[in-house]
Parts: structure tokens; sequence; C-alpha cells
């Protein structure tokens, strides 16, 4: 870690550090404290009567039986909810700029605390039971009497659109809430000029998160001062804050938001749900402090799900691979209410221009209505879909010219030198799309390298004579990071000489209690392990955005390096005085300003922080406390971008596939902590071989979810999980500060893309083509039967009697 | 996620045991490891108004190896019996099946007499022990009685074991020394209920298959056995090494194929019939097929 800075001085530096988290030795002891951990006199308890159906209309609710139980202290309906039955705030909108340039046709499904007349989804809340436990909420929660008009359900996007279709809202005249276009180039020319066109249908199949904790609030009213304070699993607290001002007609400074240590968040727990507005409506009403922890059944029926999408997508090529246009049509399946209407979709069609240089883009996306738990984003959130679709049809274009999948991207990659690159078409946030920096073909060459592909090639020939099946796949993406517009953070050293950083991003378990100690560290001359880092808790920062979009190191980690900037600037200044020495001779070393070349002249941060004092004879001009904060703004995202290799074994008679290895060649910009970004890649990667192997919300016709534990929906365990290697390469991005991009979502963008070129790969000598997840056996098997129906050789058991 | 209100009781010999159930009849049941009685009652799918619960009763526990039986009392755990060294002498298969039972957390509490009432047809003890010709003892206030394990299983969780009568132990024939043995289960992921599961016994002398058999689970409402003529076949398909015909023997036996979110019938006939070829392989000998 030590490493001589200009003046030949050895000084710790932990930007760049594997400094291991600080928070672990306390999460893996067991002293967290999670939302199920709060307990408070007087407490009561949450339960929420959910739909049976998946489209009702609601006739009546009979709360009488409910409410004359033991220990039930309220039921609450829509009619009961006043002021508060209003629209939940829809996050992820499209911005304005977006809205002008491409006419989007856009029509709001919002969700409400409570349905007045229509439920459209199996899980949907209908009513909320305030009880003395969780035991006797839920014993009431059985009693209220709902009487409903079952409609018929609308649970597929073919069945939305089919002319005539039912539709969720009465004054629709489909269920089509988004339909957008975009493109740049001449496509037409492209595919006219084209030596040839692959055209195919890819679709990613429904899942979602499923963190280790579900969705937690735990709010406590200060009934004589008319306040409340809600400690929360939310990912964005400040909106949160918003949100609950909103619906109780509350001023910002009457409601503290705050999170508590979080079993993961991954984007479902950035959306708005009832129960947000509901358990504060609750407490409020009773003036008591209410819980609620959404159990693993509530997780999986309703805090949302993602990734369900469909491309038909055409690609052109001249003879030699070059790429000359791509145009597509997407289907999201938003489930039942519009949430987050720009993200899926919309990051999907950015990111269908991967790294490659595409002359010619077309993109004609909807977003569709169906009786099922709404859609929203999950870690990737439209990337890895559209990373799966593009890759999926470049290895179809690499099979039908007879060339290797990785020559095909050699030829394809943007070139280093023509960074940065604008393809042509506006980002999400209505800013032009650049990608800023990066070296795209040495990740690939790196990745190619680390994996050995082409030793592979030659393991894999001898493994098909002893009738095993091995596959490798290779992929390269990009990854969207850092949205601004802007994130805040606040440096403070007391007297004490503690030093504290406040964000108002949101620890889920990426690691801000090191991070950021290490950026506020390397500025201030203190050892992270004596920094606090405070997250998420809107009493310590005014303003901020939260945890999304892979955007904290970039936004709140270039914030806190310029608020511990301002702090320094400060300490130097009154140290200076004092020691009466130039700033430049001082240098912060161990918790300590001392002039350099004379270590015994020093001062205590602390002993500044005294200097800082209010009616401490400050300099003129200069504020007292060493307490700043700064926001990190930007209108421009950073790109991350990877090469992901893996390997596999496919057995053809079960359909089973085993991930042998796994290689990721990532660029995040420069790396704050390797540990920690390895950590974020581990975690992506696994989640993105359980969503492409084994997680899947399945459905019946009727919209019954059928996967509501996990003894159905099957999470990723350690054994299916190769050990990840990776290969770090560090371009700094010239748009900010510390040159950092993000890194949670760079594992799983290219995960299912990679795995399913891998299978594809291995049942090469069956001719079987993937084209759908999750990678089931069933799908194999059937890939396997439409190959062999289609005239491709069988399954002959050579080398098995 | 929270079971409704019941009454807990813990007896603490046999005799209590079945006293207490006589006396709730019929709104009493046996709670043995809980490993899915318990998930049931947590999303109130099954809501008995009285568990009695059979941990203490110290009748029910124990692993025995006889030179000609095994018994195995019904609160072992699957735990107990992959750790039990004498067990894996005698029975190896056992261990290999108790393996592929959930994880160590599950194997830990549930057990082998409430795996076989519970009468899953993807668990793993209503396979081997079919193979095996295993039995298991009931007992009841108004006396005990034998069944043969095939007769236990009347179809996806139900059997023919009235609800006071409680299964005591199994016993299980010793298999010869010469009797070679197999067991297969294709799951999604380890742990995972079985999509198809194998148990295979094969007797050989002198490089001849005497018997075979075959049992499958998952595939249907019960274990499906091969019996009847296909049994006589079925070794002699063995001897002669054919692995492939001799499977396909095997998936004939299943009338009607479950089909559910994990797998089609289709795909289950087509998995069975790859692990039955490697079973009967492996179990006469063969190693590995693949």
């Amino acid at each position: 870690m030590s490493v001589p800075d200009e003046a030949g001085a050895a000084s710790e530096r932990f930007v760049g550090a594997r400094v291991p988290r600080r928070e672990d030795a306390r999460l893996v002891r067991g002293q967290g404290r999670y939302g199920s951990d709060i307990n408070v006199e007087g407490m009561l308890v949450a339960g929420v009567v959910r739909s049976p159906h998946a489209h009702a209309r609601v006739i009546s609710i009979d709360t009488r039986r409910a409410e004359a139980m033991p220990g039930v202290a309220a039921v609450f309906t829509a009619d009961d909810l006043g002021a508060a039955q209003r629209p939940i705030p829809t996050f992820g909108q499209f911005p304005s700029v977006l809205l002008e340039a491409l006419r989007p046709k856009l029509r709001p499904a919002p969700v409400y605390p409570l349905p007045r007349d229509r439920v459209r989804y199996v899980g949907e809340p209908v009513a909320l039971v305030v009880a003395e436990s969780r035991y006797l909420a839920e014993d009431a929660v059985e009693a209220v009497d709902v009487e409903y008009e079952v409609l018929p359900a609308v649970t597929s996007v073919e069945q939305a659109l089919a002319a005539g279709a039912l539709t969720l809202y009465d004054d629709w005249e489909d269920n089509v809430a988004l339909h957008v276009e975009v493109g740049y180039g001449d496509v037409e020319a492209a595919f006219a000029e084209a030596a040839l066109v692959v055209s195919e249908r890819y679709s990613v199949h429904r899942h979602t998160a499923v963190p280790l904790e579900g969705r937690t609030m735990v709010v406590i009213p200060e009934s004589s001062k008319g306040t409340l304070t809600a400690w929360t699993s939310h990912q964005l607290p400040h909106f949160q804050r918003k949100a609950i001002c909103e619906a109780l007609e509350l001023p910002e400074f009457a409601v503290r938001v705050a999170q508590t240590d979080i079993g993961g968040g991954f984007g479902p727990k950035a959306g708005f749900y009832p129960e947000d507005i509901l358990i504060p409506f609750a407490a409020m009403r009773l003036k008591r402090a209410v819980k609620w922890v959404e159990d693993r059944r509530e997780n999986l029926l309703a805090s949302s799900h993602s990734r369900e999408q469909a491309f038909d997508i055409e690609v052109a090529v001249d003879a030699d691979g070059t790429l000359l246009g791509v145009r597509y049509r997407g289907t999201v399946d938003a489930g039942a209410y519009l949430t987050f209407p720009v993200v899926l979709p919309y990051l999907g069609l950015t990111h269908m221009l991967g790294p490659y240089k595409i002359p010619a883009f077309a993109a004609d996306v909807r977003s569709v209505l169906t009786n099922k738990t709404t859609s929203a984003p999950y870690r990737g959130a439209g990337r890895p879909e559209a990373a799966f679709a593009l890759n999926r049809a470049l290895d179809r274009v690499a099979r039908d010219l007879g060339l290797d999948p990785v020559e095909l991207r050699r030829r394809n990659l943007i070139p280093a030198d023509e960074m940065p690159y604008t393809p042509g078409i506006l980002y999400r946030d209505g800013s032009p799309m650049v990608l800023d920096s990066g070296d795209y073909p040495a990740a690939l060459e790196t990745c190619l390298e680390t994996i050995g592909y082409d030793e592979f090639r030659r393991e894999q020939q001898e493994a098909r004579e002893r009738g095993v099946f091995l596959g490798i796949g290779v992929t390269s993406n990009v990854e969207a990071t850092g949205l601004g517009p802007f994130e805040g953070a606040r440096v403070a050293v007391d007297p004490s000489g503690a030093v504290a950083v406040y964000t108002g991003v949101v620890n889920t378990g990426q690691g801000h209690a090191t991070t950021f100690a290490q950026i506020a560290g390397d500025v201030l001359g203190v050892s992270p392990d004596r920094i606090t880092v405070v997250t998420g808790d809107t009493a310590t920062i005014p303003f901020s955005r939260g945890t999304y979009h892979s955007r904290t190191v970039v936004t709140a980690g270039n914030a806190t390096l310029g608020a511990a900037e301002k702090v320094r600037d400060k300490v130097l200044a009154l140290a200076a005085r004092a020691l009466e020495v130039a700033p430049e001779d001082l240098e912060l070393v161990d918790g300590a300003v001392r002039v350099r070349g004379a270590p015994e002249r020093s001062l205590s941060l602390g002993q500044c922080a005294e200097l800082a004092l209010p009616a401490s004879g400050l300099p003129p001009g200069m504020e007292p406390g060493l307490d700043e904060t700064a926001y990190f703004e930007t209108d421009a995202v950073t790109w991350g971008h990877s090469s992901q290799a893996a390997t596999v074994e496919v057995d053809p008679e079960t359909g089973a596939v085993r991930v042998l290895r796994y290689v990721v060649a990532h660029d995040a910009g420069r790396v704050v902590n390797p540990l920690v970004l390895e950590g974020q890649i581990h975690g992506g990667v696994a989640a993105g071989i359980g969503g492409t192997l084994l997680e899947e919300l399945v459905y019946d016709s009727g919209g019954q979810l059928l996967t509501t534990s996990l003894m159905d929906y099957l999470l990723p365990r350690a054994e299916d999980v190769p050990p990840i290697e990776i290969v770090h390469l560090e371009t700094p991005t010239p748009l900010n500060p510390l040159g950092v991009k993000g890194g949670g979502e760079g594992g799983i963008v290219g995960t299912p893309a990679t795995i399913a070129a891998a299978v594809e790969d291995a049942l090469s000598p069956f001719g079987a083509s993937i084209t759908r997840l999750p990678l089931s056996p069933s799908v194999v098997l059937q890939a396997l039967r439409d190959a062999s129906a289609a005239g491709a050789p069988a399954l002959a058991p050579s080398g098995v009697s | 996620m929270r079971p409704a209100t019941f009454e807990y009781l813990a007896p603490e010999s046999l005799a209590e045991a079945t006293e207490e159930i006589a006396r709730l009849a019929p709104d009493g049941k046996f709670l043995a490891g809980g490993q899915s009685l318990v998930p049931l009652m947590n999303f109130r799918l099954a809501q008995p108004p009285a568990l009695v619960d059979l941990r203490r009763v110290p009748e029910l526990a124990g692993i025995s190896v006889g030179s000609d039986e095994i018994t195995i009392g019904a609160m072992t755990t699957h735990a107990e019996i992959e750790r039990s060294e004498e067990l894996a002498q005698a029975l190896p298969i056992a261990r290999a099946a108790a393996r592929q039972i959930g994880h160590p957390a599950i194997r830990n509490a549930g057990t082998i007499g409430g795996s076989l009432v519970h009468a899953d047809p993807a668990a793993e003890w209503p396979v081997v022990l079919t193979a095996l010709g295993a039995r298991v003892r009931v007992e009841s206030t108004r006396g005990g009685r034998w069944i043969a394990v095939p007769d236990l299983f009347l179809g996806y969780f139900m059997t023919t074991i009235e609800a006071d009568e409680l299964l005591t132990s199994i016993v299980i024939p010793r298999p010869g020394p010469a009797v070679g043995w197999s067991f297969q289960e294709f799951a999604r992921q380890s742990g995972a209920f079985g999509l198809v599961l194998v148990a295979a016994l094969a007797a050989q002398r002198a490089g001849r298959v005497e018997s075979a058999q075959v049992v499958l689970g998952g595939c249907a409402g019960t274990p499906v056995v091969v019996d009847g003529d296909s049994v006589g076949e079925l070794a002699r398909l063995c001897t002669e090494r054919t692995w492939a015909e001799a499977a396909s023997r095997v998936v004939a036996a299943v009338d009607s194929w479950t089909s559910d979110i994990h797998a089609t019938g289709e795909d289950r006939r087509q998995i069975a019939t790859a692990l039955v070829r490697r079973a009967l392989a492996e179990a006469c000998g063969e190693g590995s097929t693949r």
C-alpha cells in the first residue's frame, strides 16, 4: 500500500489498494441491524391482503371480521387513505429532452397505494392489516372478505397484443403503455447492400433479483411533533422521503428516512410500492410504530419482476462480416403497471449497440401491460437482455459466414483510437450517447488469452471424441454507469479527530464503508479504518439521488473526493497559519498535518477542528467547522466494458449444463478497490448464471405465479458457480476527477450471452440453436429436438453403449 | 408466512404418541423433522389444529445392522444415515441416496420416516427402499402391522397409512455381497428436487446377471417398479450388456409421465432413459458409461 509520493516520502495510498471490506466483520458475526431487528416499544406489525386473482374488479371489501380479531389494531382499505390515495411517484421517467426528441407514445399506468376498483396481478395489495404481531396480522389477513368479479387474465404479450385483446385499462384501445422508435444512419440502404442478413427472435424469460432480505420498513412516528422516522431498505431514501411527504402532506423536515443494514438491493428496492406509503400512513394514523417485513413469498410475488423481453432482430453484414446495420423490434412484458418507463426499454436499446461499430441502427420498442407482477429494473436493467440478443445474433452471423465468432468481433469492435465514440443517439438522460473511453479490442484479447481460447479448441475436440461435449462462448459488452445528474457527500472532522463521510447513496452491500473511506483517506491522510461512512440517511445530507445504475463510486465517490478536498484545503489554511509556514510546505499524514521535513511540527486533525470552531478567530472569509459538502454534477454517463468467456459442459442426453470456467476482462476505469470490484463482478456473474440456467418466474395461463418459494425458484448455489477469473483493465475516464466508472452491473451484462454462446458451441455437432432462456434441461433438450427435426444429426451415442 | 395457531404436544413414549393422536383424531398430525410439513404450514396450505412432535420418542431412534436385516428408526435423520459407517458398509446405496437429499441443514433435521409418509414421488427414500424390498412397521392404539414399501404409496403425497397410525421403523433385507447397485438422481441443481431418480440393484454370478431391479422416482405419482415378465428380460439384457435396450424396457413401465414447470413428461422420459442406462451399467460393474 505504500508508494512514494512526489516528495519521495513514503505515504499511504488507499485508492487502488485491496483494502478488506470494513463492514464484513460486523455483518458476518450477525451484528448487522436489519429491518427485522428493529423493535420499539408499542410497535405494531403489518400484514398485506393480496389479490388471489390476476385480473378482477373489486366489488366490496368487508373488514369487520378481521377488525374484531384479538390483537388487530386496524384494517385499512383505499377508502381510508384520504389524500394518500394518489398515484405513487414513478422513478425513471423519460426526461423532457427525450420526450421532445423521440415523441414516444407513453401512457401512464400508475400504481396506487391500494386499488379502489380493480386488481391487475396476483399479489397486488388490496388492504393493510395492522396487528400486535405478524402471526395475528396473517390470521386477520385471512379474515378480510374481499368480493371480486374475476376478469379474464392477459398473461403474455402475444395475448395482450392480439386484435381485440382485453385491455387492462377500460379506456385504452390496446395494452401498449410505451412505444418508442429510435435510430440513426440509412438502415434501408444498409440492409439492401448486405451480403448476409441474419434474422431471428431471441427471448429472455421473466426472473428477478431475489435479495437475501426482502423489502423492509419500520416507521416510528413522533406523534407530539407530527414527525416520523422511517427505517428502510429502500435504495433511494431521499425519493422515498419525497413520496411519503407528498402522500401524507408533510414538509420534508418532518420526515427522516434512513437505511438499515440491507441484505441486497439489485434494483427492485429502488421502486416505489404500496407499502412505501401504507406503512407511514398507518403509523401516523395509529400514532404507533409500525413494522413491515416482506417475506419470501411476498418478495417473489409482489416485488418487481424483470427481464421478460423478446427481440426480433435483424443484422446486416458485408461478405467479410463487417456490420452494416442492426434493426430490431423489442417487446417488454411490463406486467401490470408502468413504472420506470424509460429504463428497461431504453437501456436495452442503447446497449443493443454494444461495443461495436454499427453504421445504421433502428430500434422499435414497446412496453406491453399484462396481468403479471410489474416489471422494473433488476441489476443490468435491460443491458443483459440486449447483450444477449445482440451477441446471439453476432454468433449466428459468424456461423452463417463460417467465421470464428471471436474473429467476427475483432472485425467489428470500436478501436481504441476512435474513442470517444458517438454512435448517434441520445442516452436515457437525454444527453448524446458517447462511449467515453476504453480499449475494447484489448479487453477481448486479454479475455481470450486468460481462458486459453486456442488450447480450449483442442481440448474440445479431444473431449468430443470421448462423447463429452464442451463449449466456449466469448462476448464483448458495454455498461453505462454513473448516471447523473448529481450526488452529494459531506466530510466532517470533529475536535476528537474523528472523520466521517456522509452520503445519501445507500449501501445495500457494495462496500461503501470501505471505498468512500479510501477516497477520503487519501485526501486527508487518514487510514480508512478510522473513517466512519454513513450512507442513506436524509438527516445527514439534504440532497441525494440514491443507489442505482452502477453510479455510486462515480457520483458519490467524486463528491466524497470534492468534500474531502474542501476539508483538506481548510486544514492546510488553518495549520499554515498556526504553524507559520506556507500551505505548500504541509502534508497530511496519519491523521495529522505536519511540516514537510520537520514532522515534529504538526497538528492533529482534531486540533485543526478546534481551530475551526466558531469564535476561534478564523481567517477572514472562512466559515467555521471542518464540515464540508460537495455535489458532483454530471450530464454524461461513464461507459465501462468487458469481454467475457465461459466454458461449459453440456450433457446432450439430459440437457444438463455445467459452467466450468468463467473469465471477465473488465474495465471500470480507475479501480478504487480491486477486492470490492471483484466482489461486484463475482456477484454479477453468479446472478447471471442463475438467471441463465436456473431462475424463472413461471405463470400459469390463469395468471397464477407458480414459483413462490425457493423450492421452485432456483437460485444459484456455490457449486453452480465456477471460480471466476477477473482481469482488470484500467482506462481512467476523462469524465471525472477520480477517473472511475461503475462496476456493479458489468459482471451480469454479458453472462447470459456468454453462457448461451458456450452452450450452443458445445452442441454444435448437433446443430442446435440457442435462442431463448433459461437454459433449463427442457429448453436444451428442446433445442436438440428442434435441430434434429430440422435435419441436423441426431444424438449418436457414440462413446456410449 | 406464519402458520395458523396450533396445539403442540411432545410425548415421550411411543404409547403416549399413539394415544395422543387417537385422542386428537382426526385433527392431529405427527411432526417428524418438519422439513415438508412446516413449510406447508407456513404457507398455510396445511393448518393442522394440533401437532404431536416425535422428537422425544425414544423407540423411534437408531440404526441397527443385523446379519440378515437392517432396522432404521423412523426418526433417524438423513444426516445420521449419511454418517453411519456401519450402514455404509452394509448398505452403501443408503449413503449415496442420503447425500442427494436437500442440503446439510435439511439432512440434519429431516427424517427417513417423515420422508416416507410425506410420499413425495421425487423423494429419495421411497425409490431406494422400494428397490431394496423394505417394509415398514406402523403402530396405533388399535395395534401394529407391517406394510411392504411399494404398498405404502397411493399417489402424490398419499399413503396407505391411516390417520391414527405412526410409522415407527423401516426394515431392509441385507443385500448379498454380490449385489451391485447404483443410485442416480438428476436435479436442476444439487439439493433441488430430483426430476428423475433411479435406484438399480443387480445380482451377478460368473458374468451372468441373475436379477436386476430398477425403480424410477420423480416420473409418476409413485415410484415405478419394473415387474412381471420384464424382470427376467431385464436381467438377460443386462447380461448381454445391451444397456440402451434395457433402459427402454424400464422406461416403458411408466404409464403417464409427470410434467411440471421444471421438465415436461417427454424431457423426463429422455432423462430417465439416460439415467437408467447409466445406473444399470454401474450396478452391473461397468462403471461410468459417460
